[in-house]
């Protein structure tokens, strides 16, 4: 591979030791790890991620606090605490090391998951009748989430080191045969959601790296054809759930009972919401799922349109910081690697809330940052470490 | 979005980064057209959001909160239990007792395969079936699903204990109606059945509600309105599982009424017994009030399958379509000639209008010519000279048709008419019939014909087109019994204390020496040596009646026995229909004979 081979101008070193200080990481100044860094680290983006933490961790408070029992701070808070401090641990770890050392280690992480997945697939405990999850203690671990993370770094990996072949059918066909086995293994547990979020990571990544918009195009046209056939791999409840989308009145009480009830949610907070803690809905617990997929609604009963556009709003800001990434990028596979977590970011935002406002079927993907769930929020975050470091060394 | 382009001027890139090795041979301006594209559709859906979010929460928001406080506000209903319907002595017939029901909520059910096990455990069934069962709540994970109803207290208590640890079972208790004795007194207790569409646009001002229960028949129909309470309810404030959490009104349910019928359970019992397998209607009623202890209908149903549609559709649909009609209270709903008992009305006639007296003699050949046809007697012997009394013992043909005929059809009418005849009892019961009364005007107007004499030889013995109800026979034969008064009969006595029914009797313009002589034929009818109605004999009391046999157009004609006893001062009139069962000596006469004996043994007849 070829990236051990570029050296980054130096940055002098007392600018660099002040930036670092100004981030409050006064114990850690490992410098070799750092000599190639030139650019600068996009606070906008972090700072926007930051704020979008907080909502979070107020908002699994609100969704887990319990109006009759009236116990305080509840233990999933304290968890989801413990994960996003490691998590950003882990962005500025990322943030500090050449994102192409990671991705040298694309194919071996990618293998590693795989692994991971296949173990499930046999041992994994059944949860809410999916296997998911791999027990270690107290905690537990859902590889899924991390593939998504794995499925960006090993296909920044293949386009990068065929980068004088971008756009061929070569690449194009490639790509899709490197990442089936994870999308296969992910559909299987079943979690069709993030099996689902594969395809438009995939595409986009694509597309961003050159690739012929024929072969794009007419493999979605192909892949909205063969959906009849699709329709026959769909367990039950998930045939229900589409059925439900388009008409959640079928089973007010069964499978569209959750559109329903979030839709109520978030429509009855109107303009500024009932205010934090007072959400009705959800602490009569109307609302299932509402700490993880269906936290949106809990922000939208509680503080309304406003509550709701200010949390899209910073959404919105990492986006664009993002895209302004993917643009400055100082090479293919940064180039790749961002627009990877851009999209993986992007479309579960955009999935997420659509779902939550019945805009969209209910498939189980979270809000990144602030649907509770450990595996999720670091996978969220090492999309937010990826972007970092590929803005310091922007060219 | 997309300020990109001030910050990363492509073409400055290509000649100063470093990092070309590493960009491969796409072209520069073709990758930033590309993110311009992929930020435009990043940008429209981000937009989408936001439509969606303004559209749910500005333009639907009214919408929505009315949705919301609904959903939290429940006004949870309060049943009132319904009044129980008891006998005389306080048997109960039907009351209203705690059901207890098992369901569960599919989203709470940790492992539907222990879960299974362990009702199946309890409930004594195939672990499979209720695995079907619970696995059909998927489709509304979020609401109770019923398993099995009605399992009892302790199986109840079992379930409460091991929900604790099988989450998502759950222990309905309702309130259910409950017939004592399955298929006894049905047709006068009645059943219930869920109010309908009509019903309850009608009944809603008063306190009804789409989903109650009301009285379709029987008692349960005429006095629904003190059976059933006033339903309450409880407004709170619930969670997603209806759980509540505060209760903000609360308006007690007021429970129905108990009415005590007059009805004697062990009497009823024993009538609905005799009937079995029979089709016909047995009547037991006090002359001197008009209170009935006793009326059974065959054949008959089960009340308690209406109340639970869902599981016993098939059982009612059996029930309805039955050719049998149980549902036909044919004491009272069933019109048939009356027979020789009609004898008794033509000889009140006779003696009061002077036609005869007690002395008159017919002679019994065993036929009587009118015009062409010959009219025979029952006896084709012949029974020789006959006075009223003797022609009532033997039930003698000939006497009554020269009687009749002498009478004329507009005094056998009239008479009839006082008897009550033709006009409903006014009993406290819905779906009476009135009966038939014929007569010169009424055979004008329903067939435009005038009236024959052989006719009136047919009405004379209570053939052709007369019609009564078991209930206005039970009615004529009590005139004989209490001297001279015809009673409305009732079977409700009271609710809360207070009568419902006041014993009503008109006084007949009939004189005391035509009853005696009536009574004393009635007595020999079943105490002579060779009576009609010998088989009503008791050794302990004085039993009076009248044997009947009623022609119909099938082969097999109905029978017919009413009587009353103790025959110095009677307590109780009975009358025996058996449909098609043949001559009235036989089976009805015989079955009076038992319920008098049965009532004496209750002591119903008296000291």
């Amino acid at each position: 591979m070829a990236a051990r081979e570029v050296t980054l101008p130096r940055e002098p070193q007392e600018k660099y030791l002040k930036r670092l200080k100004s981030w409050g990481f006064w114990a850690l100044k490992g410098e070799g790890m750092l000599k190639e860094v030139r650019g600068q680290v996009d606070h906008v983006l972090l700072f926007a991620v930051l704020a979008i933490i907080t909502i979070g961790i107020v908002f699994i408070y609100s969704a887990t606090w319990d109006p009759v029992s009236s116990v305080g701070l509840r233990t999933l808070v304290i968890k989801q605490m413990i994960w996003v401090a490691g998590g950003l641990l882990l962005v500025f770890l990322i943030t500090n090391i050449d994102y192409m050392r990671l991705v040298n280690y694309a194919y071996l992480a990618y293998v590693i998951n795989l692994l991971a997945l296949v173990f499930l697939l046999f041992f994994g405990g059944e949860r809410y009748g999916a296997r998911r999850w791999i027990d270690l203690g107290p905690l537990s671990i859902q590889p899924s989430e991390f593939m998504k993370v794995t499925v960006i770094m090993v296909l920044a990996a293949f386009l990068g080191e065929r980068r004088e072949n971008a756009g061929s059918f070569g690449n194009f066909a490639g790509s899709i045969v490197l990442i089936f086995p994870a999308a296969v293994l992910i559909f299987l547990q079943p979690d069709l959601g993030t099996a689902f979020v594969l395809v438009p990571i995939l595409f986009t990544m694509l597309f961003i790296c050159g690739e012929n918009v024929k072969y794009i195009v007419s493999s979605i046209i192909l892949g909205l054809a063969s959906l009849p056939f699709f329709w026959l791999l769909l367990k039950d409840y998930q045939k229900d759930r589409l059925m439900v989308f388009i008409n959640p009145d079928i089973d007010p009480l069964g499978a569209g009972y959750t559109i329903i009830q979030s839709k109520i949610a978030i429509g009855s907070g109107g303009l500024f919401g009932k205010g934090w803690l007072n959400g009705t809905q959800s602490h009569l617990k109307f609302l299932p799922e509402r700490h993880t997929d269906f936290i949106f609604s809990v922000v939208g009963e509680e503080w309304g349109f406003a509550g709701a556009v200010l949390l899209v709003g910073l959404y919105a800001v990492v986006i664009a910081r993002g895209i302004r990434i993917i643009a400055g990028s100082a090479d293919i596979y940064a180039r790749a690697l961002a627009a990877g977590v851009v999209t993986l970011l992007a479309f579960q935002v955009f999935v997420n809330i659509s779902m939550t406002i019945g805009m969209m079927p209910v498939v189980g993907l979270p809000l990144p940052f602030v649907s509770y769930g450990g595996s999720n929020t670091v996978a969220s975050l090492i999309c937010v470490g990826f972007l970092l470091s590929i803005s310091r060394r922007a060219s | 979005m997309g300020s990109y382009q001030h910050h990363i001027p492509g073409a400055v890139i290509v000649h100063t980064s470093p990092g070309l090795a590493r960009t491969g041979r796409i072209n520069r301006g073709s990758v930033f057209m590309r993110i311009k594209i992929y930020a435009f559709l990043l940008a429209v859906s981000f937009l989408l959001l936001i439509g969606g979010l303004g559209y749910i929460q500005i333009t639907k928001h009214a919408k929505f909160k009315v949705m919301s406080e609904e959903n939290r506000l429940k006004v949870v209903p309060l049943m009132a239990p319904r009044g129980a319907i008891l006998d005389r002595k306080g048997e109960y017939l039907a009351k209203d007792v705690l059901s207890f029901d098992l369901s569960i909520i599919y989203s709470q059910v940790k492992n539907i395969n222990s879960t299974a096990r362990a009702i199946a455990s309890i409930l004594g069934t195939s672990e499979e079936e209720v695995a079907v069962r619970i696995k059909q709540g998927r489709w509304r994970p979020y609401s109770p699903v019923m398993i099995a109803e009605d399992i009892g207290i302790e199986k109840a208590i079992y379930f409460e204990e091991i929900s604790v640890d099988q989450p998502g079972i759950l222990i309905d208790v309702s309130s259910k109606r409950k017939y004592a004795n399955s298929e006894v007194a049905a047709n006068v207790v009645g059943y219930l059945g869920l109010i309908n569409r009509s019903e309850f646009d009608r009944l809603k001002h008063y306190g009804y509600r789409v989903n109650d229960l009301v009285g379709r028949g029987g008692i349960e129909k005429t006095y629904d309105d003190y059976l059933r309470g006033t339903h309450g309810g409880k407004q709170v404030e619930v969670d997603h599982r209806g759980r509540e959490i505060m209760v903000l009104g609360l308006k007690e349910p007021v429970p129905g009424k108990d009415l005590y019928l007059t009805i004697d359970l062990e009497l009823q019992k024993y009538c609905d017994s005799i009937l079995e397998g029979k089709r016909g209607s047995i009547l037991a009623m006090d002359p001197e009030t008009g209170a009935i202890l006793a009326m059974a209908s065959a054949p008959s149903f089960d009340p308690e399958i209406f109340i639970d549609a869902r599981r016993k559709r098939a059982e009612v649909a059996e029930v309805l379509n039955d050719a049998e009609y149980p549902l036909l209270n044919r004491a009272i709903s069933g019109v048939y000639p009356p027979g020789s008992v009609f004898k008794t009305v033509l000889a009140t006639a006779g003696l009061e209008t002077g036609v005869v007296t007690a002395h008159t003699v017919f002679n019994c050949t065993g036929s009587m010519r009118l015009g062409r046809r010959a009219f025979h007697c029952w006896r084709e012997s012949g029974h020789g000279d006959q006075n009223l009394e003797e022609a009532i013992k033997n039930s003698c043909n000939v006497y009554f048709w020269r009687l009749g005929s002498h009478l004329g059809v507009d005094n056998i009418a009239e008479y009839a008419g006082m008897f009550g005849v033709g006009r409903a009892t006014g009993v406290d019961l819905p779906a009476e019939a009135d009966g038939l009364l014929p007569s010169r005007e009424w055979k004008r107007k329903k067939y435009d014909e005038p009236w024959y004499k052989g006719e009136t030889l047919n009405y004379s013995v209570g053939q052709g087109y007369v019609l009564c109800s078991p209930l206005q026979v039970c009615r004529i034969m009590s005139v004989f019994a209490n001297g001279g008064y015809l009673v409305r009969p009732y079977i409700a006595e009271s609710v809360e204390g207070v009568s419902l029914n006041k014993p009503e009797r008109t006084r007949l313009d009939i004189s005391e020496d035509t009853l005696e002589h009536i009574r004393e034929g009635l007595r020999k009818v079943v105490n002579d040596r060779r009576g009609t109605g010998m088989k009503a004999r008791l050794s302990e009391v004085v039993v009076a009646g009248k044997t009947g046999t009623a022609q119909t157009s099938r082969n097999k004609n109905h029978g017919w026995f009413a009587g009353f006893a103790p025959f110095d001062g009677p307590k109780l009139t009975i009358v025996v229909f058996d449909e098609y069962g043949g001559k009235g000596g036989y089976f009805a006469a015989g079955t009076a004979g038992k319920i008098f004996k049965k009532a004496e043994e209750l002591g119903l007849l008296g000291p």
